[in-house]
């Protein structure tokens, strides 16, 4: 076998020992002994007698203090106790999470009223239980402080009722005089909200309701419109598909239902060893995307060749059927060749998708689909999608037309930030009746005359119908925090109907639910059963499509005519799995969460391939280069990133940054990719300015490629095979040196004179599947929420300091130029020979009965030396009280300290999960493999006395994976799922093992559908 | 010369030792005296039978002597019979019938359940078919003997409360002989010296000159290392005390008494802090809690209707029209057992799954009239109790994975699983 590389970063930079060095957190020796007071007393770099005696007189007094008198403490209790609060216990919520078209069936855990995590609905038909890192991160929205705390006008408070008479009072006189009113909202999939919407524009028959989606699919909406004459998305099965062809769609990250199709996909790609299949996917794109670093193959190909591979695509396979092809794109790649082979093979099996926002390009990808007869055996009408619903054309209409357009309500949306000339829209909402009813404060919001705030999700009564017929509802689970409104309310009010938004709803579900579904018979328990259960389905609509496939020549004359190749260097615009379209930017956890594939984060910047490398790359990871970008009349500065796998003069940069009015001046960093929209992004010039900046970059923080232990190349610790190796060999890839199969190599070499531990209850032990694993980020954000991991903004993660537990580890292998990637997860492995316990001098660390690596933090004195020892490094240690010190000003902090979570104010605070300890400044923490969970479901097993049942505790990350890539259970129950893969998975190996640590988290090979072609394809290195 | 020491003080230990004996006998007697005197006329065992059946079905609404959701049952039997009969049937018997089930009783129309009825507001007695005539017999006689509960219990109590006995001989007196004689140790330690210099100077012997004894190196050095081995006792002590609160006893904004409610009243006491076996939390009940007894009963035995008016207050409730108001307050009850935030606690874990009784924990909290904090709520004191209790460990089946330890206690070399062997003291199990 062709020896593999693998590495993280930049080809080649593994060999650089000294830059690891810098990439040491504990490297830093300008840490100021007391958090930044020092800095104020003292600017000498050497402590001084008198600096001396000022700090021995502070701790001297500040003992003194604290040994004064206890503070006393109150309990409070309730005045009436609500029946279904017992103080200390969970309770949880079935919920739906709708943010425009995104819908995840969850359950919200509050405690004591307040939602604090949010975990996936397991009897959701449509997400199978998992969660997204925005949903999670919602619960940060619902505390934010630039939350209005009431309704405004010109930005003075004012009350609901005088706010409701002068909107009803002004839209009616609107009305009379005909003139244009709009609702512009995102994507809404609530059936209620849409009759509310409906209600309104019977009241003022001049109203428009216009939906708009910031990161726009009108295209794939037109071009079904015109083939099939339903403005809808189809039913894509990734689990029916056997080959997955797809062309810039991020389906596994941000394309329309990123959840549902990664739960679909993966489950078709769970290996069964007695009956190994699993799908193929092969990715054609310009950018990385998540999608394109899970797939079995990855074409990487220039911006405006993404759209003429379709056009090949097209020829090629209609060449096979027989059918008449279009004009030739002047494109071809022997890569594309095999792919159509493959599609032409598996025809009625595979899917074609595409992500690019034209509609000439999908109407010829669904003429593809088409020749395959991929529609209706893997592409389905049965239960359209209705996630996407924005319509290009009427928002451009209304951008046009502002001085028309006498009233303008704005929900669920940030139309001056993400529109490309949003400023100007802005501008003109100063001379209408401008209503923003959104829940902060944003660029749009600044602009309205008035603000009607509405609740968050967690607050609200809510339905949704992401897919026809199925149904999900929302329920509040918090009373509100604030004098606020629902938006479904507000226009409910302004139409005249002074219903509440729930008894609106319900009225709405007896009319037209009861009757779609045939589950349950009366109102009453439909009602009940849907708000207990979250989601319902009812009957299938009769959709009914007439298929045109007329227009192919014409489509693709008009893709010709506009994808030519224009220049050097192309731009590509694209959305970050956890970023998103960026109206829910203002948010610490998704900020801190490291892209997937470039480990940035805080900021976007300029991405592009190695090729220019000697060009735009400071190979050290620490500072970039800044380039200055100029995209027809913008121009722009940002720091340039390079990244195997992206052709030669692509530069991607993604939305969702650039934000002018939040929170926290911290959420306003890059530039904003939305002005770029509507201009020619194939030709853009990039000139280097000389100046770089350091970049919030993770990649080569807390690397296991110790080079003084032999490096990437001696230390295993990622494993990958083929499928049709493995259908050979059940042990292929999980080798230990020479190629020693893992198993024989462990009996030989891993005794040991010492005993072992004894563990006589439990086990516990997790297993991860690295095939299964697309490195969504879902479990980082998770174990944030559950264990209140803090936020340390920018500055710190330079420093290396990032606080998560969790974190996804990427790796790449094989080809230089285009390598494939493997996300590994990577937390406290539990050593059962654990190298962090013999070193602490205070045995704060040290392994319990039930084989957990425990941390007591009370203990810890804060040496580091665990950190050191850990050959995963997945310690942390905590340089600032980063949940807040009340007793210090936070101007103390301003030169290191970001408040970026904002954990001072009592607000935020509200999020912290009670079980689990604020850790404060000098101690180390680390994954506990949620020890709370685990003490929980033992203590609820022994309080019904029942012996504990596998799967009964779930890890959050467990809980938060939308591809059920991590187990977690008790070794010793020989039944449990985790006993089976250790025992009986040939897949099964742990990280580094052949140094002895016996981890207690394991992992399974990762497994590639690779054929010969591609082995084949493997180009000679560039950096030997 | 210590030997001199010894001699004189040791008499006057055990005199003082002896003389605290004689008076401790002396008031145990006497109350034992009392209470035989009492227990003489009745069957003890039927009034032990009885005070366990009044505690198990009767407590929760009645009390022997005082009103409280029903009426005070002392002399009832002598109340019913004193009725004489009704439709045939004498006093007592309809009294059985009233406890089984007054329901009947009520629809059958006799007077005296008609009036106890009315006079309660409608508020229908429980049923309770269950009860034997014997259990009714022994619960009758318990409430009309119902003064025996009083029975003094002879317990230390912590915190630092004194026995009587103590309080009879204080220990200042003991401080203040003990320094006497050590003046006189002094005093004759001086005198025999100088004799002995006197003697040898009459006999021309050379002497040292007299040294002080505060000027004596060996003495100033002893006391060095005494005060200095003192000080770091101290340091320790404090240290390792600061923060921790045994015996604070904080004013709370009610006086409420458990002495009263749980003592004397019997009231189970996860009556009020139902979270107990469910939660982490043993909840402090809600005002409402408070509300279902105290709509009825309107006055206390030690404060009257000044600290009862104080729920209405916070409750908003007038008790004059019996309506609530639209302005309730919650109480803010300072809070006593503080633990700190890295310490996980959960009362279900001891409660439900242990077993533990509250008072193991809490003290003697049914004889508290103001609860303080009993136990030091130290990590040793937690420590100590893991290694010690015994887990259920037969008859709860979560245990049945521990075949190891099952097959060890099989084989008898095992006696019982503590808390400790199955890791009930390790980091983990409370810190997280």
């Amino acid at each position: 076998m062709k020896e593999t590389k693998i590495w993280k970063g930049l080809p080649g930079f593994e060999n650089q020992i000294e830059e690891q060095a810098n990439s040491n957190e504990f490297a830093d020796s300008s840490v100021p002994a007391l958090g930044g007071i020092t800095e104020s007393i003292s600017t000498e770099t050497n402590t001084g007698r008198r600096d001396f005696l000022k700090m021995l007189g502070f701790s001297l007094s500040a003992a003194a203090l604290a040994s004064c008198k206890m503070p006393i403490k109150k309990s409070i209790p309730y005045i009436f106790k609500p029946e279904d609060i017992t103080p200390g216990m969970a309770n949880y919520y079935a919920s739906s999470y709708v943010d425009g078209g995104d819908y995840i069936s969850v359950l919200v855990k509050t405690r004591e009223g307040r939602p604090i995590m949010i975990e996936g609905n397991k009897q959701s038909s449509l997400t199978n239980g998992g969660t997204s890192s925005q949903a999670i991160a919602s619960l940060l929205n619902l505390y934010n402080t630039a939350r209005f705390a009431g309704p405004k006008k010109g930005g003075a408070d004012i009350s609901w009722a005088s706010l409701d008479t002068d909107i009803s009072s002004q839209l009616q006189n609107i009305s009379t005089a005909s003139g244009r009113i709009v609702i512009l909202t995102g994507t809404i999939i609530s059936p209620t909200t849409k009759a509310a919407i409906a209600g309104f524009k019977l009241k003022y028959p001049t109203a428009e309701h216009i939906q708009y989606d910031a990161i726009s699919y009108d295209g794939i909406l037109s071009a079904n419109e015109k083939t099939f004459g339903l403005r809808a998305i189809p039913n894509y099965r990734f689990d029916q598909a056997e080959l997955i062809v797809s062309v810039a769609a991020d389906f596994l990250g941000t394309w329309i239902s990123p959840l549902e199709y990664t739960a679909a996909y993966t489950a078709k790609r769970q290996v069964d060893p007695k009956n190994p299949t699993m799908s193929r996917h092969i990715q054609i794109e310009s950018m990385f995307t998540l999608a394109g670093s899970n797939a079995d193959k990855r074409i990487p190909v220039s911006v405006t060749e993404e759209s003429q591979a379709v056009i090949t695509l097209y020829n090629l396979i209609a060449n096979k059927a027989g059918v008449a092809s279009v004009e030739n794109a002047g494109f071809s790649n022997k890569e594309i060749d095999s792919v159509a082979n493959e599609l032409w093979n598996a025809r009625g099996k595979s899917m074609l998708l595409c992500g690019l926002n034209d509609a000439n390009v999908q109407i010829l990808v669904n003429g593809i689909n088409n020749m395959l007869g991929n529609y209706n055996a893997t592409i389905l009408w049965d239960r359209p999608s209705y996630q996407k619903q924005g319509n290009d054309t009427a928002v451009a209409n209304l951008v046009a037309n502002m001085s028309g357009v006498k009233a303008i309500l704005m929900a669920e949306c940030n139309p001056v930030y993400s529109l490309a000339n949003g400023v100007k829209f802005g501008a003109a909402l100063k001379n209408t009746l401008s209503v923003y009813l959104g829940e902060r404060r944003n660029e749009t919001s600044e602009n309205c005359k008035y603000i009607a705030p509405t609740h968050s999700w967690l607050e609200s009564w809510n339905d949704a119908e992401p897919k026809a017929g199925i149904i999900g509802t929302t329920q509040p689970s918090i009373s509100p925090l604030f004098d606020t409104r629902q938006y479904g309310e507000s226009i409910l009010k302004w139409s005249g109907n002074n219903d509440s938004y729930y008894d609106f709803m319900h009225a709405y579900w007896v009319s037209t639910i009861l009757p779609s579904q045939t589950k349950y018979a009366t109102i009453t328990t439909l009602w009940d059963n849907t708000i207990q259960d979250g989601e319902i389905i009812c009957n299938a609509p009769t959709i009914a499509v007439t298929p045109n496939f007329t227009t192919m020549s014409e489509a693709s004359a008009k893709v010709k005519s506009t994808s030519g190749k224009k220049g050097n260097f192309q731009l590509k615009l694209y959305e970050k799995v956890s970023i998103g379209n960026g109206l829910s930017t203002d948010n610490p956890w998704l900020q801190e969460v490291p892209d997937p594939l470039s480990k940035v984060t805080w900021e976007n910047y300029l991405v592009t391939g190695i090729s220019d490398e000697k060009y735009f790359h400071n190979p050290d990871h620490k500072k970039f280069k800044v380039a200055e970008v100029t995209v027809g009349v913008n121009k722009f500065k940002l720091p340039v990133y390079c990244m195997p796998g992206i052709p030669e003069g692509v530069f991607a940069m993604s939305y969702g940054y650039g934000r002018t009015i939040t929170a926290n001046e911290e959420f306003q960093r890059g530039y904003n990719a939305y002005q770029l929209l509507g201009t020619d992004l194939s030709n853009i010039t990039v000139t280097l300015t000389g100046e770089e900046v350091p970049l919030a970059c993770t990649q080569i923080h807390h690397l296991l490629t110790h080079q003084g232990l032999g490096g990437m190349k001696t230390r295993h610790i990622i494993k990958e095979t083929t499928l049709a190796e493995y259908k050979k060999n059940k042990e292929s890839g999980n080798v230990i040196g020479e190629e020693v199969p893992r198993k024989a190599w462990i009996e030989e070499h891993l005794t040991t004179l010492y005993p072992g531990h004894t563990y006589n209850g439990h086990h516990w032990k997790m297993v991860i599947d690295l095939n299964s694993c697309t490195g969504c980020n879902a479990c980082v954000v998770a174990c944030n929420a559950e264990n209140n991991v803090p936020v340390v903004g920018r500055d710190q993660v330079i420093r290396s300091r990032e606080m998560h537990w969790l974190r996804i580890d990427k790796y790449y292998t094989g080809d230089e130029n285009n390598p494939q990637v493997t996300f590994q997860p990577m937390m406290c492995q539990h050593c059962d020979n654990a190298p962090c316990e013999n070193v602490c001098p205070v045995a704060a660390t040290n392994h319990s009965t039930e084989g957990i690596n425990q941390m007591a933090y009370n203990r810890c004195i804060g040496t580091r030396y665990c950190a050191n020892n850990c050959p995963y490094k997945v310690r942390r240690f905590n340089w600032y009280d980063y949940a807040g010190n009340d007793s210090f000003d936070k101007k103390y902090y301003t030169n290191n300290y970001t408040d970026s979570l904002g954990m001072q104010e009592p607000l935020v605070r509200m999020v912290l999960n009670p079980d689990v300890t604020v850790r404060s400044r000098g101690v180390i923490e680390k994954c506990s493999m949620c020890t709370q969970r685990i003490q929980a479901g033992k203590l609820e097993a022994k309080k019904v006395g029942e012996p504990l049942k596998d799967g009964a505790i779930r890890t959050a990350c467990q809980n938060a994976c939308p591809a059920n890539a991590i187990q977690f259970g008790d070794y010793n129950n020989k039944e449990s799922i985790v006993a089976d893969l250790i025992d009986h998975n040939e897949r099964t190996f742990g990280v580094i093992e052949e140094i002895h640590t016996l981890p207690n988290v394991m992992y399974l090979t990762k497994i590639r559908n690779k054929t010969a072609i591609d082995e084949f394809n493997f180009t000679e290195s560039l950096f030997d | 010369m210590t030997n001199f020491l010894r001699s004189i003080t040791k008499p006057t230990f055990q005199v003082n030792r002896h003389l605290s004996l004689i008076a401790l006998t002396i008031l145990l007697n006497l109350f034992a005296f009392s209470a035989f005197s009492q227990a003489a006329n009745i069957d003890m065992v039927k009034w032990k039978a009885g005070k366990a059946a009044f505690k198990n079905n009767c407590a929760s609404c009645h009390n022997p002597l005082v009103k409280g959701t029903g009426p005070a049952l002392a002399g009832s039997l002598e109340r019913w019979t004193a009725e004489g009969k009704h439709q045939g049937i004498d006093g007592k018997t309809w009294l059985y019938r009233w406890i089984k089930n007054n329901n009947e009783v009520r629809a059958a129309g006799n007077p005296r359940g008609l009036k106890i009825f009315g006079e309660y507001a409608g508020v229908a007695m429980n049923a309770f078919p269950s009860l034997t005539d014997a259990d009714i017999d022994g619960i009758l006689l318990y409430v009309d003997n119902s003064a025996m509960n009083t029975e003094a219990k002879v317990e230390p109590t912590a915190g630092g409360k004194t026995t009587e006995a103590d309080a009879e001989f204080p220990t200042w007196i003991l401080f203040v002989i003990i320094g006497l004689l050590i003046a006189m140790v002094f005093a004759l330690n001086r005198l025999s010296g100088s004799l002995y210099r006197l003697t040898k100077e009459s006999q021309g012997e050379s002497v040292h000159p007299f040294i002080p004894f505060y000027k004596n190196r060996r003495i100033i050095i002893l006391c060095g290392i005494v005060a200095t081995v003192f000080f770091f006792y101290l340091l320790i002590q404090n240290a390792t005390a600061l923060g921790r609160q045994q015996g604070y006893q904080p004013e709370q904004p009610i006086k409420f008494s458990h002495a009263l409610h749980a003592g004397k009243h019997q009231i189970d006491c996860q009556y009020c802090h139902s979270s107990a076996s469910k939660s982490k939390h043993a909840n402090i009940p809600s005002v409402s809690t408070c509300m279902n007894c105290h709509k009825v009963v309107q006055k206390g035995p030690v404060y009257g209707t000044e600290e009862i008016a104080k729920i209405y207050k916070y409750a908003d409730y007038n008790i004059d029209t019996k309506v609530y108001g639209s302005n309730p307050k919650a109480v803010e009850w300072t809070r006593i057992h503080n633990l700190p935030d890295h310490v996980f606690f959960s009362h279900a874990q001891h409660v439900k799954a242990g077993g533990v009784k509250c008072q193991t924990c809490h003290g003697p909290v049914q004889e508290m009239e103001e609860v303080y904090q009993y136990a030091p709520l130290s990590m040793g004191w937690c420590i100590n109790c893991h290694r010690q209790t015994e887990v259920n460990f037969d008859g709860n089946k979560y245990y049945s994975i521990y075949e190891k330890y099952h097959k060890a206690k099989a084989e008898g070399k095992m006696k019982g699983v503590t808390v400790e062997d199955i890791g009930g003291t390790e980091c983990q199990k409370c810190h997280y």
